[in-house]
């Protein structure tokens, strides 16, 4: 591979506030897709001897510090991006990421509750769910769905990552 | 009747429910039982029991836990009556269903935070350090510029609120202007408003034209203006005698 074309990949993604997808990178350099994956891939490994990381993170590629490091970058920046969330939150959104689309009301009746309107809109600004268009019923109630934002945060490319009933060890009937 | 002896964890779980499902699941674990095997007659009284126990102690307890309850007895009273027997089942199938899919929920969530957890142990290159929790309200959209004002005048009214006014003592009393009052017109009959705010500050030209109104009330001054703002002229009605002073000065301490 052109030593050129990987470096120029490599500043992009460094560029990047987000995580940047191969069909950007691609249009960007037009480029064919096939080879910006093969440089992504080669990037990758360079990059695991490193202090820096290439992720694959909601649907493209993010440079992140490499987890094993943690305990040191976190004494110089004192926090890291941990949600504060509460335990009622973690389960809203557990419902909107495995049942997408979702209305408010579903949610409700799921965790036994008569509103979760107020979780949802914390929710919301913290980006993590969005409204995704109504859902054809009488009241045409919004539908929720997770962001881009809710996989970089939680560590996946897609939401085909999230593990399963079976892989987190509850039998499904 | 539930245990409520020392060794009951009531004191270490009352703030850790989210929600009615979750004190059933707690129930019905703590029972030992599988959520298909609920039996609804003992969780409803302990469920009831529980209730009791939070509002002892003053809880606030969520409407939510309300509604559960009083589910949980209207299916305990139809499974007392027997031409109620189809329907009480078909309700305790609806709570099972409800249960087994919270326990879903709940694993779940578990698992979110753990992906979460796993996932903030690395950083990028730069990110709003503490700012993303603080400033949460500061959320800004479409209409960021008018928002970014309305913000900075509010900290501006904030700023003029916590200013302190300073109050200073003023140099002179009413007693003072007065005296002024009569010394002029001791000599003599009328004088020009302005003549005697020559040069004075605001204070005393308030005090003054104070002391001017209530002695025209009091009937031993007349004044006369041709025009508004035009010159005040003030004439004497009387002569200002000692004991007339006396009682004029008396009537502004």
């Amino acid at each position: 591979m052109d030593g050129d074309f990987k470096a120029t990949v490599e500043a992009l993604i460094f560029a990047a506030d987000s995580p940047v997808s191969v069909e950007k990178i691609a249009k960007i350099l037009e480029a064919d897709m096939e080879l910006v994956r093969a440089a992504v891939a080669e990037l990758t490994t360079d990059y695991v001897p490193r202090g820096i990381n290439l992720f694959e993170l909601a649907g493209g590629y993010r440079f992140l510090t490499s987890r094993r490091f943690y305990p040191m970058v976190l004494k110089m920046k004192d926090t890291d991006r941990s949600l504060s969330l509460s335990q009622a939150a973690f389960e809203t959104l557990a419902i909107v990421a495995y049942r997408q689309p979702v209305t408010s009301q579903e949610i409700a009746a799921m965790r036994g509750v008569q509103s979760v309107s107020s979780i949802l809109r914390n929710l919301q600004t913290l980006e993590l769910v969005r409204i995704a268009g109504r859902k054809d019923v009488i009241g045409r109630p919004m539908l929720y769905r997770t962001t881009p934002k809710f996989l970089e945060l939680f560590g996946l490319y897609s939401l085909d990552e999230l593990p399963s009933l079976e892989e987190i060890g509850v039998n499904e009937l | 009747m539930m245990d409520f002896s020392p060794a009951f964890d009531l004191e270490l779980q009352l703030e850790g429910f989210n929600g009615p499902l979750d004190l059933l699941l707690h129930l019905v674990r703590k029972q030992k039982m599988a959520i298909s095997d609920i039996a609804i007659a003992p969780i409803t009284e302990q469920y009831a029991e529980y209730l009791k126990r939070m509002e002892e102690l003053n809880l606030d307890i969520a409407g939510d836990y309300f509604v559960m309850a009083s589910t949980l007895m209207l299916m305990k009273a139809k499974s007392l009556i027997p031409r109620e027997k189809e329907s009480f089942e078909e309700m305790r199938e609806d709570l099972i269903f409800q249960l087994e899919e919270y326990e879903k929920i709940v694993a779940q969530a578990a698992e979110l935070q753990k992906l979460h957890r796993e996932a903030v142990r690395s950083f990028p290159r730069v990110y709003k350090e503490k700012i993303e929790k603080a400033e949460r309200e500061f959320k800004v959209g479409e209409n960021a510029i008018f928002l970014l004002v309305e913000h900075y005048a509010r900290v501006i009214e904030r700023r003029k609120a916590l200013r302190p006014i300073l109050i200073k003592p003023k140099p002179y009393t009413m007693k003072d202007v007065l005296s002024l009052l009569f010394g002029v017109f001791r000599k003599r009959k009328s004088t020009r408003f302005s003549s005697l705010t020559h040069q004075r500050e605001r204070g005393f030209v308030v005090y003054l034209f104070v002391s001017v109104l209530e002695l025209v009330r009091e009937g031993s001054l007349k004044v006369t203006q041709t025009d508004t703002f035009s010159e005040i002229i003030l004439q004497r009605r009387g002569v200002f005698t000692e004991e007339k002073q006396q009682q004029l000065i008396a009537r502004f301490e």
